[in-house]
């Protein structure tokens, strides 16, 4: 491959690139593979710093992504990746302290740019979360019931009997058996999968254009965990509503998504189609990931070596160099550009279509 | 004879609402040879925890024996019993958690070493070494458990039970609170380990990818019975109960390899369903109402794969 003289996306000031001068592979990195018009969500070059000034940490940079409704994205990297302050940012609930240049456009109105009132209706009516570790989320001294019908008042005005009735049909669609019991629960008296359940009805309450349902099978039996995202992906298919869901589990994702978004220190170094991101991998931490999980197959794992550096700042040079065996002295000293192996397929990898390639034959061989 | 002889184990803990209390292991047979490594697997609350610490005698049994190298361990006073742990050891299943928080790496291994009687430079020598083999840094012997990475503590914990050069180790899910990435090394670490053919494992996990990789045999655990045992290859490719079926059927293979004979269960898991037939009952599609009689256990098919549901010769096929 020819030598480019593409310059660094610029990663915080929120611009776009220049017309790039590669010939073939750069794309505008605004793009991201999917939505298109139809997005519903549109996040354009967001970078997010948290923490002190003086122990800042790039939790994301420039970030690009689309989301249209019915449609079901599934993110996916390892802890310290960004992917919860991804769906903190969505949703608007960034710390106070962190700073987020770019934009989160929601139906076209910014997020970031949103007074707390518009917040207020924006989360939860508009974009739910489901937080990771249901039984810590939910509160523990108060019955399911009362929880379900706390949110049904405040975002819908519902009081009384048409509360509950509506508290018992949520618990209903989310596949409680005995939901009526079940109003008058503890968290602490329902097992993990049932407290999951509840998380999922309790973002759906006030019937959100959005849900992003961040690990939600973390710590759930195999055989709990494609029940859960089946009832995830069914808040897509069969509602219509734009769906993310973030998750370390690449074999979970595979399953239940349309799209998938691999993180790495903050950046989405890998987007696409299921299929293409699985078999047609183009960036090699996404192989690499793939390669780790343990398999049914009996395939042996293999592990990737060292480990994720925690960034200060947006990186100037690919993040995942110093552990990749394909490296280069050019990865180590300038950003990989935003490649586009297939009209809904990028990686942002100096090799992405080379590896694509072989990716693609050595699925085939298989 | 095998190191671990587990017979008839019954574990029933108290519990203010069942009546009779908790039937957290009913039956259970398992033996682990030298040299071999033995998976459990099976959902949340099917007995698999209760089973290893039962194995190293941390959990009195109800009824039934477990035999450590041809000695019944509930026979055993506290002195010897005491003699006989640094053969035993066990890796538990939240690495950071299971460390003592204010102790150092080198203490918590150091406790250890006291068993052995091993005092002053060559203890330190031994530190060292465990650390080493566990691909660790020895300057991390200063450090306290919040100091270390969810990898780093799980791999202290690897050497806290090694650095005694146990007989039988059981691991505890030793990589479900663990990063995928991170996850692979230890599994390298674990595999490794269990290759030098010296020691018996016994490997605990739900996840049946890592089993696979693992273990020589594995036991399915449903409602604190064993479902089905054999030959790792053979129970994975010709899985024989239909609860085995459903439980390889509903983990998807990123490989594309498609499990045989996929299956579905009618409903979630539920405590009540343990009885005195079949458990499974009510959930199976090839219930029939010989399932729910007494006194079913293991039937052998041959080559060491045995499972508990007499209806396998008329569903095998299905």
């Amino acid at each position: 491959m020819e030598e480019t003289t593409l310059k660094p996306i610029p990663p915080i000031n929120g611009e776009t690139p220049t017309a790039s001068t590669d010939p073939v592979v750069a794309v505008d990195a605004r793009s991201s593979t999917g939505g298109g018009t139809g997005a519903l969500l549109d996040v354009r070059d967001l970078s997010v710093l948290l923490g002190k000034p003086e122990e800042r940490v790039a939790a994301l940079s420039a970030v690009n992504l689309c989301l249209a409704p019915g449609e079901v994205l599934g993110v996916v990297g390892e802890s310290g990746g960004g992917k919860s302050t991804l769906a903190n940012a969505i949703v608007g609930i960034l710390p106070d302290r962190s700073l987020a240049s770019g934009e989160v456009l929601f139906e076209g109105k910014n997020v970031l740019a949103m007074n707390d009132a518009a917040l207020r209706r924006h989360h939860g009516g508009n974009a739910a979360l489901c937080f990771q570790n249901p039984r810590d989320a939910l509160n523990p001294t108060r019955r399911v019931g009362r929880q379900l019908s706390d949110r049904l008042s405040t975002h819908r005005g519902l009081r009384g009997a048409a509360a509950d009735g509506e508290a018992l049909a949520l618990l209903e669609s989310v596949g409680i058996r005995s939901p009526k019991k079940r109003l008058r629960a503890y968290p602490h008296e329902l097992s993990g999968g049932m407290c999951q359940r509840v998380m999922i009805g309790l973002s759906l309450a006030c019937a959100p254009k959005m849900l992003i349902a961040d690990e939600p099978t973390t710590g759930l039996d195999v055989t709990l965990t494609q029940e859960i995202l089946a009832l995830i992906r069914a808040a897509a298919t069969e509602q219509g509503r734009a769906v993310m869901i973030i998750s370390h589990d690449l074999v979970a994702l595979a399953a239940s998504c349309d799209r998938i978004a691999v993180l790495y220190a903050g950046q989405i170094i890998e987007e696409g189609e299921v299929d293409a991101v699985i078999c047609r991998s183009a960036h090699p931490y996404t192989r690499a990931l793939l390669d780790a999980v343990p398999d049914v197959s009996g395939l042996p794992v293999r592990a990737i070596p060292g480990t994720m550096p925690t960034l200060r700042e947006p990186p100037s040079s690919c993040p995942f160099a110093p552990r990749c065996t394909m490296a280069e002295e050019r990865c180590r000293s300038e950003v990989p550009p935003d490649t586009r192996v297939a009209p809904a397929h990028r990686a942002s990898c100096f090799f992405a279509e080379e590896i694509e390639a072989d990716s693609h034959a050595a699925a085939r061989h298989q | 004879m095998p190191l671990l002889d587990i017979s008839d184990l019954e574990i029933v803990y108290k519990s203010r609402f069942t009546r009779g209390g908790h039937h957290a292991l009913r039956g259970v047979n398992l033996h682990v040879d030298r040299g071999e490594t033995v998976g459990v697997v099976g959902e949340s609350g099917s007995g698999k925890s209760t089973l290893a610490k039962a194995a190293l005698n941390l959990i009195k049994p109800t009824a039934g024996s477990i035999t450590f190298d041809g000695r019944d361990l509930s026979q055993l006073k506290a002195g010897t019993m005491r003699s006989l742990r640094r053969r035993m050891q066990m890796v538990f299943q939240d690495p950071i958690e299971s460390l003592n928080p204010r102790r150092t790496v080198a203490q918590t291994l150091f406790d250890s070493l006291k068993l052995t009687g091993a005092r002053g430079s060559e203890a330190a020598d031994r530190i060292d070494a465990a650390l080493t083999q566990m691909g660790l840094d020895p300057t991390l012997r200063s450090r306290r458990p919040h100091e270390l990475s969810g990898g780093q503590a799980q791999r202290v914990g690897l050497a806290r039970a090694l650095v005694l050069d146990p007989e039988l180790v059981v691991f505890d899910e030793p990589t479900s609170a663990l990063d995928v990435s991170v996850q692979a090394q230890l599994l390298e670490l674990i595999r490794s380990l269990t290759e030098d053919g010296r020691r018996a494992y016994v490997y605990i996990s739900h996840d049946l990818g890592t089993v696979r990789g693992i273990c020589d045999r594995v036991a399915v655990m449903y409602l604190g019975e064993i479902l089905e045992e054999g030959p790792t290859k053979e129970l994975f490719s010709n899985p024989l109960h239909p609860y085995t079926r459903a439980l390889l059927s509903s983990v998807h293979s990123l490989h594309g390899a498609c499990i045989a004979r996929p299956l579905e269960l009618s409903r979630d898991l539920d405590e009540a369903d343990a009885s005195a037939g079949c458990s499974l009952v009510p959930r199976c599609p090839y219930a029939a109402p010989d399932c729910n009689a007494e006194g079913r256990g293991l039937i052998d098919f041959g080559g060491g794969h045995r499972a508990a549901c007499g209806r396998i010769p008329e569903i095998r096929d299905d």
